[in-house]
């Protein structure tokens, strides 16, 4: 039996990935220090490097890899920091960036399983989005879980963004490069793709 | 991608993850610089290279051009047509998508052409120009007019450049499809040559009657191909005729060695380029060693741990009782547990003056000493106290023993300690054994993953050894072909099979390597078997464009910045789709890192990055 939670999508929780303008700020000044003295990156290394980690660990079932995959992504934001250029989004969203690129690369490279790791409190938050959730409530959360690896990838990312790293639309937005509203629509077709793999899946049990 | 199901994720806890925390690493990491790769003869390494041709793709270009004028003026006629819904980069909004037609041609850097050779001749004479590539260009005596027809005199200056692989028709910006009953061909080129005689800053004409002949240096000496005319005003190419091939020793042998070397392929696809693999190797191997050593310098210090360990128990160790001596001083004295935890187990512990003391005597036995200090012997179980009565001073060797039943509780309870004590011993010899071993098995993994890595990098080399000396084969068998054919205007003059275009489409959106979309003109596509490029013109970073699937394709532009980015054959095979408004395949074009100066410079990249290009 899946237990619910409250409506997601309608409601925007706080997010633990949230940037303050304030800290915004600041990791503009910290970058443009950091151009100068990669040395000064350290903040931010040390900042992000958790988030990284944990982004790259949903995605990669091997710890180790993990790791290495999280040193990748900053060693090559380091590399290419006179490129960036600040417009308005947190820098975590560009470290974010690298960090999906990096992931497909290991996984390509190693020829690797994508892992997807759902647990049962996200399913049940899956579910209470879907518009008739009392019909799916009664469903193993497994079975809706194997649902999700048909999603296509991109779709299986917002999924993942929002119910399994609870974040805001408004970071995944930023993560992803799409707006905020954008973000919301995107999910809501994408409820719909994975409630249409249930219905199937239900009729060939 | 496959993907696997995980139920139960693994809880990992922020102190875990920060134990991987290692900025320095990151840092040391890109302080170092990467190494260069090694350069080589480039120019007949390069022609070697480049045989067989025929083009695949994209778009058509229009723009009316004057010899000398295009590069400058043309791009100010850009069209545009076939407009495409689409959504732009970041996929929010949807946005009309212009397909934009660029002019006919349209070199991509303003500055960096493929150059011209200047040549003077006689007008009425004619001549024999030999170029740089030994091509021949023969011009009949009289053959040369000018605008009214009338036979030059005087000198005439002749200018020449020639085009003889994908750099080369990149850098030109010169259309490489053909328009035939409006059907779409691309071209093959087995070469490309473009002649102008001037005098007095006025394009000279051939008289029809005395065509001019060239002999053109040829990366093929296969008899497939047609000559064709570039037409400027009717923005197509003009069928002129066959070419002859002359000087080819066994039909097809240089084909065939061509095929060798480009269905050759870097089986170790450590990175984007052939060079990439290497210069892993290089990068890796000690980057490969520091984690290892790292990984080593762990174990010791753990070893190292445990050996203190080891040290720390010793000290703990259970003295082993003894019984008193019968005729030896002894007395009381309670002393610190936590200085002597040996003594502190013990009860009723006496200390015994040992018989070495032979100063010692019942007068001084007698003695009522103020204060005594005991620390310990020169031997393990043996105590130097040091009695104190005003001045004087007096230091005696003991020993603890024990008296009757005492005795027996003590060497009762030293048996217990001791069994306990020999058993914790065990483990950290045991444990520190284990360490050792992996110590042992991780020297040795280095080793073997070194040896590995030497070996494979050998094995790299010897290919690119074995390549070349394929390529200064190919060379040696080209020296001598050339084309031959005969051209009654100035112009560009191509070899050429052309190919019907049995075209696939495309929604590409291009990204570069750091996830960003490129901004860009056009993008070129390159199948690199086949000697020749076409042009796709985008608005923006998204493009419809057409491509063959036939063969394995390579990909460049020049991005707003003035940048070469590329996109290799094993890049182009892996691209993925993504989804924004509608499906589109993610071109992934990354920085070559040059800044040409010259054709050259691109070749060399190219050459020396994917010799198989």
């Amino acid at each position: 039996m899946i237990q619910t939670a409250s409506n997601l999508i309608s409601m925007e929780v706080p997010s633990k990935y949230h940037v303050t303008n304030e800290r915004m700020a600041e990791e503009v000044a910290v970058i443009e220090q950091a151009k100068q003295n990669p040395a000064k990156f350290e903040l931010l290394y040390n900042r992000y490097h958790e988030q990284i980690f944990r982004y790259a660990h949903q995605r990669v079932g091997d710890k180790d890899t993990c790791f290495d995959i999280t040193q990748q992504v900053f060693l090559k934001a380091m590399t290419n920091l006179h490129k960036y250029e600040f417009r308005g989004l947190p820098f975590a969203s560009w470290l974010y960036r690298i960090a999906q690129s990096e992931v497909y690369q290991v996984l390509r490279d190693k020829n690797t399983e994508r892992t997807v790791n759902v647990d049962e409190h996200a399913v049940a938050d899956i579910v209470d989005e879907f518009e008739d959730s009392k019909e799916y409530k009664e469903l193993q959360y497994e079975m809706i879980a194997e649902a999700m690896l048909e999603l296509e990838e991109d779709d299986l990312q917002l999924v993942e963004m929002r119910f399994m790293e609870k974040r805001s639309f408004r970071e995944v937005g930023e993560i992803l490069d799409i707006t905020e509203n954008n973000a919301k629509v995107k999910l809501y077709r994408i409820l719909e793709k994975l409630k249409k793999i249930i219905n199937s899946r239900k009729i060939n049990k | 991608m496959k993907r696997k199901l995980n139920l139960k994720k693994p809880e990992i806890s922020s102190e875990e993850i920060a134990k991987g925390r290692d900025f320095q690493s990151v840092l040391k990491e890109i302080q170092t610089a990467p190494p260069q790769a090694p350069t080589k003869s480039f120019f007949k390494s390069w022609i070697g290279m480049s045989t067989v041709a025929a083009i695949v793709a994209v778009v058509v270009t229009i723009a009316v051009v004057d010899p000398f004028s295009w590069q400058k003026d043309s791009k100010d006629q850009d069209e545009v047509e076939n407009t495409i819904k689409g959504t732009d980069t970041n996929g929010s909004e949807e946005f009309t998508y212009q397909e934009r037609k660029g002019p006919f041609i349209d070199p991509p850097f303003e500055k960096l052409d493929v150059p011209y050779e200047n040549y003077k001749i006689k007008g009425d004479r004619g001549g024999e120009i030999v170029t740089k590539t030994g091509s021949k260009i023969k011009i009949p005596k009289g053959s040369l007019k000018d605008e009214n027809g009338n036979a030059v005199k005087g000198e005439v200056e002749v200018k020449v450049r020639e085009f003889h692989d994908p750099v080369d028709f990149f850098l030109s910006g010169i259309p490489m499809k053909y328009d035939s009953a409006g059907h779409q061909y691309d071209f093959e080129s087995a070469g490309m040559i473009e002649v102008y005689a001037f005098q007095g800053g006025k394009v000279l004409k051939i008289d029809p009657t005395k065509p001019v002949s060239i002999s053109l240096r040829t990366n093929s000496d296969e008899t497939k191909f047609n000559v064709y005319e570039l037409d400027t005003v009717g923005k197509n190419w003009k069928y002129q005729g066959k070419d002859k091939v002359k000087g080819k020793e066994e039909d097809g042998k240089i084909d065939v060695l061509a095929e060798e070397i480009y269905t050759w392929k870097d089986t170790s696809a450590k990175g984007f380029f052939f060079g990439d693999s290497l210069m892993w190797y290089k990068n890796q191997s000690p980057v490969i060693t520091a984690q290892l050593q790292k990984k080593s310098d762990i174990i010791l210090q753990e070893i190292l741990v445990i050996q203190k360990d080891i040290v720390k128990l010793e000290e703990r160790k259970p003295l082993q009782p003894k019984k008193v001596t019968k005729g030896l001083y002894r007395f009381n004295l309670e002393v610190n547990k936590g200085e002597f935890p040996e003594i502190a187990v013990y009860k009723d512990v006496q200390w015994e003056v040992g018989p070495e003391n032979k100063d010692f005597n019942d007068e001084m036995y007698k003695i009522q000493f103020d204060n005594a200090v005991i620390k310990d012997g020169a031997t393990r179980g043996t105590y130097t106290v040091t009695f104190f009565k005003g001045n004087v001073k007096k230091q005696v060797t003991v020993y603890p023993v024990f008296e009757g039943a005492d005795y027996d509780r003590a060497l009762k309870l030293f048996e217990e300690k001791n069994k306990e004590y020999l058993s914790k011993v065990e483990q950290k010899k045991e444990l520190e054994k284990k360490k050792q071993e992996d110590y042992k098995q991780l020297i040795e993994n280095v080793k073997k993953e070194q040896e590995k890595m030497k070996k494979e990098s050998d094995a790299m080399l010897k290919q690119m050894k074995d390549e070349n000396n394929k390529q200064q084969e190919l060379w040696a068998l080209r020296a001598n072909v050339t084309r031959e054919f005969t051209i009654r205007n100035f112009g560009v003059w191509n070899c050429d099979n052309p190919h019907l275009m049995n075209a696939s489409s495309m929604n590409a959106a291009f990204y570069d390597q750091d996830g960003q979309p490129v901004r860009m003109v056009n993008v070129c596509l390159v199948n690199r078997k086949l000697n020749g490029l076409t042009f796709c013109w985008l608005h923006s970073n998204n493009g419809v464009f057409r491509y063959s699937q036939k063969g394995k394709h390579f990909m460049w532009t020049v991005n707003d910045a003035g940048q070469l980015l590329a996109c290799n054959e094993q890049e182009w095979e892996m691209r993925e789709s993504i989804k924004m408004n509608g499906t589109f395949d993610k071109i992934v074009l990354k920085n070559t890192g040059v800044d040409p100066k010259t054709a050259d410079d691109i070749k060399k990249y190219f050459f020396e990055t994917s010799p198989s290009f």
